[in-house]
């Protein structure tokens, strides 16, 4: 029940999307803190084995230029954790246990392709060496400390994501609760008034017309109009709570007959504010569509124009192979208006009375079928609706 | 004449190889000579800046500090200013170079 509503669902997808972003980008600047602080100090470490390397090296230099002497073979210093080449003074290499360009002999480190390197200035210059430049291996450092840091921080954001779900329906469950409460209250309602409002409609339409004088026969015509609204009242509010629940029937239905018979069942209405209907409808008309779907987005159409069209107007109904407009002389909307047209509850005139709810039954039929529409609207001009699919 | 060219190249660097011997190592043996070099190497590190150096030195031995110990030029005394052509005295300076070299050796 709790998934099945979508307002929660956006609910809970909010609070864990704020929840999660704020503690994943928290949880990266600690470990890129983290990692930054642990890099330095490995490099410390690593400074400071790389320095041995280097005194050891110089030392094995000097006593390598004292001893020498004409013709004598002088073999290189080297070491299993690191290769270390020698340039003179002019940065022309001296001896080489790897290859390296472009060296820039001010830095006192730099890394290059996986490896970092140590330049280190001797004085005076043994065998001629001015610079020693030692390499080592900066993959195989880092890359174990790093891919431990890169496994905890997958594992707290996965922790995160499960703590972010789990709190956030602990968090919504009152809520959830209520709204479930609330929506089983106006579903019991609507229920309820469902008997009633048959029952009156129901005796309204069997009278005997000809037994009843002017006077009563004025008086049951708005008791009939005001059943009509109440009647399309329950549908709407009976689409909203079970639209969800329900799967549509989808039919080859023919649609021109089912306008007619809408435009028929708003007649009384229509008749009481004096408008006039015009139609323009091409018979036998069929698409694919849910019938009482069909019917909610007709009657939100016509309902919604004679609820804002002005007494002796005109309401002009055309219907056409892929093409329906209902169009009236109405007060007309704003673009601001439209804009917001389709949001629930939404009302911009609350001298007419409404939930608000016409246009987001529409709109989420539209949605359904994929129909397209467009509204044309002028203030104090009239609205145009057009669907076509 | 690729004969009379290699005659010619041998015949050149015998010359040179002469200047070497007759003009250096008349006064100095195998030993000062090798010292030499690896105070050379220790003080001015790249064959350029040590050939120079020996250059202007040799050019006028009592104007240029000499490299060596203080205890060596009173053992041997001053350099005499030399006697060979500037050509003469860089084709020496070379031969000794690449004869005494000591970062050749290095492997």
């Amino acid at each position: 029940m709790l998934s099945k509503n979508k307002n929660i669902r956006k609910t809970i997808f909010n609070i864990v999307l704020v929840y999660l972003t704020t503690t994943i980008l928290l949880v990266c600047a600690l470990s890129f803190i983290y990692i930054k602080s642990q890099k330095n100090q490995i490099f410390n470490s690593t400074k400071s084995e790389i320095d041995i390397r280097a005194n050891q090296i110089i030392d094995q230099l000097e006593q390598l230029h004292n001893d020498y002497k004409k013709d004598d073979i002088i073999i290189y210093p080297t070491f299993e954790d690191i290769k270390s080449n020698i340039y003179d003074i002019d940065k022309n290499i001296i001896f080489k246990e790897f290859s390296l360009k472009n060296i820039n002999f001010f830095k006192s480190y730099f890394l290059q392709d996986d490896y970092i390197y140590f330049i280190y200035k001797i004085e005076p210059y043994y065998l001629g060496a001015a610079y020693l430049v030692i390499q080592k291996d900066y993959k195989t450092i880092f890359k174990d400390s790093t891919n431990k840091i890169y496994l905890i921080v997958l594992l707290v954001i996965l922790f995160l994501v499960f703590t972010s779900f789990l709190l956030a329906k602990i968090l919504i469950r009152p809520l959830s609760n209520n709204i479930i409460l609330l929506n089983r209250f106006i579903k019991d309602t609507t229920h309820e008034l469902n008997t009633p409002i048959s029952a009156i409609l129901g005796n309204i339409e069997t009278l005997d017309y000809d037994t009843i004088n002017d006077k009563n026969l004025k008086k049951i015509n708005r008791i009939k109009i005001a059943s009509k609204t109440i009647s399309t009242i329950y549908d709407d509010l009976s689409f909203l709570l079970l639209n969800n629940t329900k799967k549509s029937n989808n039919q080859n239905i023919n649609i021109s007959e089912i306008i007619y018979d809408r435009i028929e069942y708003f007649q009384p209405l229509v008749d009481m504010k004096m408008i006039e209907f015009k139609t323009n409808i091409q018979d036998n008309i069929h698409i694919v569509i849910d019938k009482l779907k069909f019917e909610r987005l007709i009657d939100n159409l016509i309902s919604n124009s004679i609820k804002y069209t002005s007494p002796q107007k005109t309401i002009t109904v055309i219907l056409k192979s892929n093409y329906l407009s209902i169009e009236d002389q109405g007060c007309g909307m704003s673009k601001e208006q439209i804009e917001q047209i389709f949001i629930r509850y939404k009302r911009f005139n609350e001298t007419t009375g409404g939930f608000g709810i016409g246009y987001s039954i529409i709109k989420s039929i539209i949605d359904e079928y994929n129909l397209k529409i467009d509204i044309n609207s002028e203030i104090n001009k009239g609205t145009k609706v057009s669907i076509k699919w | 004449m690729v004969k009379l060219l290699i005659s010619i190249t041998l015949i050149t660097n015998i010359f040179a190889t002469n200047i070497f011997q007759t003009n250096c190592m008349s006064c100095h043996n195998q030993e000062d000579l090798t010292l030499f070099m690896k105070e050379y190497t220790l003080k001015f590190s790249s064959k350029k800046r040590i050939k120079n150096y020996l250059y202007r030195f040799l050019e006028n031995p009592t104007s240029n500090i000499p490299v060596m110990p203080y205890n060596f030029i009173i053992k041997k005394g001053y350099k005499k200013d030399t006697i060979l052509t500037n050509q003469e005295l860089k084709k020496a300076i070379d031969i000794y170079y690449d004869i005494y070299n000591i970062k050749k050796n290095i492997r």
